[in-house]
């Protein structure tokens, strides 16, 4: 799995540069790291087709999805990427378990209710499949968020700040649950370097509009028993 | 008592609403997210039914839609019968009346939904019209409801323009606010004051349960 | 939610088959028409058997309509013209045209207000007078002819208010809205009150009231029976009851 973004987006006065192409051999999680402000979430965004880019190429997977000088834009739905934000972004009207089911891509009505079913299960929130989100408190939100992001079987998985809503103990819980649950590519936006060390392999370094390259990650990188290839 | 204008009334009220509804509340979306020349002529179009007179109104529809123009005499070859001075012809009055009410509000409606929710769907996979279907409208429920509740109101109690596009036809065209004219024009006080209180208490009526029901759930 | 689209889909299923060939007879009728017809009605629905149905309004604005398409079948008018108007649309038969009246003017006062004449009209304590309206009311336009006649109507002028037809014109009056009213006299007779005084029929162009058949042919006869009721001794006897003059001949 390669991601490459060689894009410039435009966002009002802000002007992000952004060169950088991830291969799995570094490991699964990516980390995008800098001061808040230096344009990560927007490359999020680039990545998963919520935004053009006003010139460059974006490709996932050896695919190009995005290039400003031929107009290719693959519509995000196509793009098979997973995303969760810092705000769980539910919809309010549906149960949880309906939520997590609309994001399962194949099946029966009811194969899809039992496949979301797994996916909360697998994320440590099978009790809550019949309520609404709005019973649900901060980190149960991000609980079921995550568990919506796998179950449409993402080639890659976007992560922008998904922890930094939360307190302290809670924030705990999640990180451990994603450093055993993730298996997929990943790419983390965070400011936390708590959060790099003990999630990620590898790390985008930004500062603000550019970012500065590739490096491995000092902490799971090298000690990480298991490098995992989807 | 005769309840035919009554019936009539809420029968074209609910028929206008229902289109009304239908191409308001697609009409907003395309509004609120399209990027398309000729968006703004467009809403200004949609919205006049609100700023001109309704006779006005019913005197272009009667000009468009009369029995002498290329749009009437399609519509008569196709149904055998003339659009204006019949029930369809009053529908038509009412669905355009009512029309911008359910337009303006859901467009603002729409609008105010959280894009970010929006986006979140879509990189589930859902495409635009289930993301439109299952997650905008939904989020905008309450201002699309009250969208269409307005419009049942205006189709309602529309009086200038479905006389001016159906006439005053008793038992056949003469929907409840004709029937109050008629009544007092012809000196029955006691009758015109009838209608129009029975007419006030089924509006009450049904706003009320139209607010109930856009109370539930969420 | 599913109730109320259900109870929504049976009311507009419903009651939709109310006009077609069994339909009422759709009678259209000069405002000043309408206790007279209503009579006339009763004794056509007694003699045929078939339900007839009024719309009463100014004869201008039903042959509006009716050369617009609306599927009224007789047209009774408060004059001539506007008979010939919607002729010359194409619609009804011009056989079937018939005078059937002569209008009579009158100036209409409240019950607690003096009798009064056309004349008298100038006087102040006549501040608001309702005519019907004279772009589209035969009776509104015989009205202010028959001011101008007298020398009033600069006098007056600004003091005129306009009914939309010579019914609603009435109503403008018996409500205390207007001081006084110049109606016609088939109103004024059964308007519960009040007091009339005629207006001398010279001063105006006759209001020869004449009517026309435009139904379509399947419906030409039951149409037909109504207009040959209205111009029969019978006819004529009711409308002379009404304040109607016969037609000249």
């Amino acid at each position: 799995m390669t991601v490459s973004v060689a894009a410039a987006v435009h966002a009002g006065e802000f002007v992000l540069r952004a060169d950088f192409t991830l291969t799995t051999e570094q490991g699964p999680v990516v980390a995008l790291s800098g001061p808040s402000g230096s344009g990560k979430s927007l490359t999020l965004a680039l990545i998963a087709g919520l935004l053009r880019p006003d010139s460059g190429t974006v490709s996932i997977g050896g695919r190009p999805v995005a290039d400003a000088a031929t107009g290719l834009h693959v519509r995000t739905q196509d793009r098979r990427v997973g995303m969760v934000f810092q705000e769980a972004l539910l919809l309010p009207h549906r149960t949880v378990v309906d939520n997590v089911a609309l994001a399962v891509r194949t099946g029966s009505k009811a194969q899809r209710q039992e496949r979301a079913r797994d996916e909360l299960a697998r994320v440590g929130a099978e009790q809550l499949a019949t309520q609404h989100p709005r019973t649900l408190s901060g980190g149960e939100r991000q609980r079921v968020a995550l568990a919506r992001a796998l179950a449409g079987d993402p080639e890659l998985l976007l992560l922008d700040e998904p922890l930094s809503a939360l307190d302290q103990p809670t924030r705990v819980a999640l990180r451990a649950l994603l450093r055993e649950r993730i298996t997929v590519p990943t790419l983390l936006v965070t400011h936390d370097l708590d959060e790099v060390a003990a999630l990620a392999h590898s790390v985008v370094q930004y500062e603000p509009g550019r970012t500065l390259g590739v490096s491995p990650a000092r902490g799971r990188a090298a000690a990480s028993p298991r490098v995992l290839s989807p | 008592m005769d309840w035919f204008p009554l019936l009539l009334s809420l029968r074209v009220a609910s028929l206008a609403t229902l289109l009304a509804a239908v191409f308001g509340i697609g009409g907003a979306y395309l509004l609120a997210k399209g990027r398309f020349p000729g968006r703004g002529l467009l809403e200004a179009v949609a919205s006049l039914p609100i700023v001109l007179p309704p006779t006005v109104l019913g005197y272009y529809l009667l000009v468009v839609l009369g029995a002498r123009s290329p749009l009437g005499r399609a519509w008569e070859s196709v149904f055998g019968g003339p659009l204006v001075f019949s029930v369809s012809g009053a529908i038509v009055a009412a669905t355009i009346s009512a029309l911008p009410f359910c337009l303006r509000t859901a467009r603002a409606a729409i609008e105010q939904v959280d894009p970010r929710v929006e986006a979140a769907a879509r990189t589930l996979g859902l495409p635009e019209w289930r993301v439109a279907l299952q997650v905008t409208l939904p989020l905008a429920r309450r201002g699309v409801i009250a969208g269409v509740a307005l419009g049942f109101a205006r189709a309602l109690g529309d009086f200038g323009a479905t006389v001016m596009v159906a006439g005053n036809i008793p038992g056949r065209t003469q929907t409840m606010p004709i029937a109050v004219y008629d009544a007092v024009q012809a000196g029955d006080d006691a009758r015109a004051g009838t209608l129009a209180l029975i007419l006030a208490v089924v509006a009450v009526a049904v706003l009320l349960l139209v607010n109930r029901f856009s109370r539930v759930g969420v | 939610m599913r109730q109320l689209l259900l109870a929504l889909l049976v009311l507009t299923t419903g009651c939709s088959a109310q006009a077609g060939e069994d339909g009422p007879l759709l009678v259209a009728a000069a405002s000043d028409l309408g206790p007279a017809f209503t009579e006339l009605g009763e004794a056509y629905e007694r003699d045929t058997g078939r339900a007839v149905t009024f719309t009463f309004g100014s004869s201008g604005q039903l042959s509006q309509q009716i050369a617009n398409g609306a599927p009224f079948e007789v047209f009774a008018s408060a004059n001539e013209a506007y008979v010939d108007d919607v002729l010359e649309a194409g619609q009804g038969d011009r056989q079937s045209k018939a005078q059937y009246a002569l209008g009579q003017l009158v100036v209409w006062t409240r019950p607690d207000a003096a009798q009064a004449g056309l004349s008298q009209l100038g006087q102040a304590r006549f501040r608001r007078i309702a005519v019907a309206n004279p772009e589209h009311a035969p009776y509104g336009a015989a009205a202010v002819q028959a001011l101008r006649s007298a020398g009033l109507y600069d006098q007056v002028r600004d003091r005129l208010v306009y009914g939309e037809n010579v019914s609603d014109t009435l109503r403008l009056a018996s409500s205390g809205n207007a001081d006084v009213a110049i109606v016609a006299q088939s109103l004024a007779a059964v308007e519960q009150g009040g007091h009339y005084t005629e207006v001398q029929p010279g001063l105006h162009e006759p209001l020869r009231q004449a009517l026309v058949v435009t139904a379509e042919p399947e419906r030409a006869e039951a149409a037909q029976d109504f207009a040959d009721l209205v111009v029969s001794a019978r006819g004529r006897e009711v409308l002379s009851r009404f304040g109607f003059a016969p037609p000249e001949v």
